[in-house]
């Protein structure tokens, strides 16, 4: 049977009363979701696909990347945008980059940081730099990935202070990113592709060029200076007791490998380092809600870790040399969930003052400064 | 009437336009094959399904518990009929034994039939251990980010790992940690284990389980307390790994296949 529409029928369809109408009206407007609503898709601009080979070293392999949000050049530059535009903030008075700073690995060189309206962050701003190869993201794990992660900053009260309908407002209003979302993804600004931009943006800061970096594969030593070899020695040797000295401090478990931080969970990718007895951040175990996972904080990467202090997820410690003192001296071993191996017996390193200097010397072989001074990931606002 | 019945046609429009445009469904894989499943026990508890870190278990006088378990297989093979094997895919497999989404690979489209075992390798052949991690994709077993279980340096892979915390006996209260990482060149271990099983065109699972209590216990017994940490480095500690990888490879055992 043929299914046809003769003029008579046509003649009836006019006819219609107004409830007709408005019925027909409504069945083809109520059906445009509202994310459809925001992503006018006019564009046939194609945007410019980024080789992952072209991003990340061969060194480091080429990371799972998320499928549905392929990197694009307008998508990274976007991110860029995003990344450093204080717009994203209630009142437009910081970024994402007002607390991650470049020349500071992206972290924020005080021990909490301030956020809209003067309010303080409850820990210590992270680093941010290799973040393709991490799975899990803040001190506590919470979050999976980079796009859900941008939606904490931008609301919390305490940082950005923004709400989505009002950001996705703003950011419809401005001409530079009508552009852009379109040639990224063939949408007006909406904050779904707004996240995705910012994804791209973050998965590209990758940070691989350290004298640490070069040296790493072993075949470079003399990259090294004799203080930092030493230091290389201690880093990556067991904790190994003779006569009270060990000659390895075993850092290594837990920030081993050419991105300095051990990216499986089970095996050092989160650990309570000792910090303390009693916990007043719960870490982990406010997400989990598991006795286990008291104190517990995700392991940060100590690429660059000279630029990156202050140190712990409450940034309790100014120096690197506070940080090796705890290591060495004043892990307290009765702190519940201890990392299996920090507790040596209940002995502590005591690492030598020479130790000590070696370790150092080794950790500042980590900074990165072609990262930190990389223009393609500094503020695009900034003349 | 007929106004009435357009009225009607326009909604019947209107409920079932807004219908979302349905995606093509991901494929079913109806192809026969085998998942290989390995279990890690604690107090005879699949430690995959405990919540959190397992909870303590006594082996030799000890209390302790299980923060880390996993390792690395290479040469993952079935064994045929008539003695010959099978490699499944590449041969290698990761196994986390915290993690149920982890423990078990399964390889499809295996020749139907009877088998009489499987073979496998802790660890890796040189060539391939000291080759570089970087190499592998992001989710292959080898890569080194995924499984956590390269060292870095090159002094190559981790063949098995087994983390946690203990209590020297019923009086302490003390935790202290534990720590046996499986490594370096001396010790891959290659084993069969022998079971009958049939593969016809479904998808079968083989169950190899591990006691963790075993581990500690049979045949060595290894008192924790006399050496809590090897990692296959230096005198004392090769000793103790010899030990344990004893008790690795006898503690593994076929349960069942479904």
């Amino acid at each position: 049977m043929k299914f046809s529409i003769n003029h008579q029928q046509i003649q009836v369809f006019a006819k219609a009363n107004w409830l007709f109408v408005v019925l027909i009206l409504v069945t083809f407007t109520s059906c445009r979701k509202e994310d459809d609503a925001s992503k006018n898709s006019t564009s046939t601009y194609v945007p410019t696909p980024i080789l992952a080979s072209d991003v990340f070293p061969r060194e480091f392999g080429i990371p799972a990347l998320p499928s549905d949000n392929p990197l694009t050049v307008e998508g990274v530059y976007l991110g860029r945008m995003l990344f450093f535009d204080p717009v994203l903030s209630y009142d437009s008075s910081i970024s994402c980059g007002s607390c991650h700073k470049q020349e500071f690995a992206f972290s924020d060189p005080v021990p909490v940081s301030s956020g809209a309206f003067g309010l303080k962050t409850h820990r210590n701003t992270p680093s941010l730099f290799n973040m393709a190869y991490s799975k899990k993201f803040f001190w506590d794990l919470r979050v999976n990935n980079l796009r859900d992660l941008v939606f904490e900053p931008i609301q919390a009260h305490n940082e950005m202070a923004m709400t989505l309908p009002r950001l996705e407002g703003k950011l419809k209003n401005i001409a530079r990113y009508k552009e852009y979302f379109n040639k990224a993804f063939g949408h007006a600004p909406n904050v779904v592709d707004m996240s995705k931009a910012l994804e791209q943006f973050m998965l590209t800061m990758v940070s691989y060029q350290s004298r640490f970096n070069r040296f790493f594969p072993g075949d470079s030593i003399q990259l090294l200076s004799s203080s930092e070899l030493r230091g290389a020695f201690l880093f990556n040797g067991l904790v190994n007791f003779n006569n009270g000295v060990t000659n390895g401090a075993d850092c290594f478990h837990c920030h081993g490998g050419e991105l300095a931080q051990q990216q499986n969970l089970n095996m050092g990718g989160f650990a309570n380092n000792g910090l303390d007895v009693v916990h007043t951040d719960k870490g982990l175990a406010a997400i989990d809600n598991k006795s286990t996972s008291l104190g517990v904080f995700k392991t940060p990467s100590l690429l660059n870790i000279e630029k990156s202090g202050p140190y712990m997820h409450d940034g309790r410690f100014k120096t690197l040399d506070e940080v090796i003192d705890h290591y060495s001296d004043n892990v307290n071993f009765n702190s519940p969930n201890l990392h299996p191996l920090m507790d040596h017996g209940g002995i502590h390193l005591n690492l030598s003052a020479q130790q000590k200097a070696d370790l150092k010397a080794y950790l500042l072989s980590m900074t990165d400064n072609k990262f930190l001074t990389n223009p393609a990931y500094s503020n695009p606002f900034k003349k | 009437m007929k106004t009435s019945l357009l009225v009607s046609f326009a909604a019947i429009l209107l409920f079932t336009s807004c219908e979302p445009e349905k995606e093509n469904p991901t494929p079913v894989d109806n192809s026969n094959g085998i998942t290989l499943k390995f279990v890690g026990q604690i107090g005879g508890t699949d430690i995959s399904k405990i919540s959190g870190v397992s909870h303590f278990s006594k082996s030799e006088g000890e209390r302790f518990k299980v923060s880390n378990w996993a390792m690395i297989l290479s040469h993952v093979a079935l064994i045929k009929d008539n003695g010959d094997t099978l490699q499944l895919g590449d041969g290698y497999q990761y196994v986390n034994y915290l993690d149920e989404s982890k423990n078990g690979r399964t390889v499809r489209n295996i020749p139907t039939g009877r088998y009489k075992g499987i073979s496998f390798m802790l660890g890796l052949d040189p060539g391939v251990n000291h080759d570089d991690p970087a190499k592998w994709p992001a989710n292959h077993p080898l890569n080194g980010f995924t499984t956590g279980l390269h060292w870095g340096w090159s002094s190559g892979y981790i063949f098995h790992a087994i983390d946690g915390n203990y209590i020297k006996d019923s009086v302490s209260s003390m935790i202290n940690g534990f720590s046996f990482h499986t490594a370096t060149d001396k010790y891959p271990k290659q084993l069969t284990l022998n079971f009958e099983f049939d593969i016809d065109n479904t998808l079968k699972t083989a169950y190899i389980i591990s006691n963790a209590e075993d581990i500690f216990a049979k045949p060595n017994s290894i008192k924790l307390a006399n050496g809590s940490v090897s990692h296959s480095e230096g005198v004392a500690e090769i000793v103790l790994m010899d030990k344990l990888v004893q008790n690795i490879v006898a503690a593994f055992m076929f349960n069942k296949v479904e």
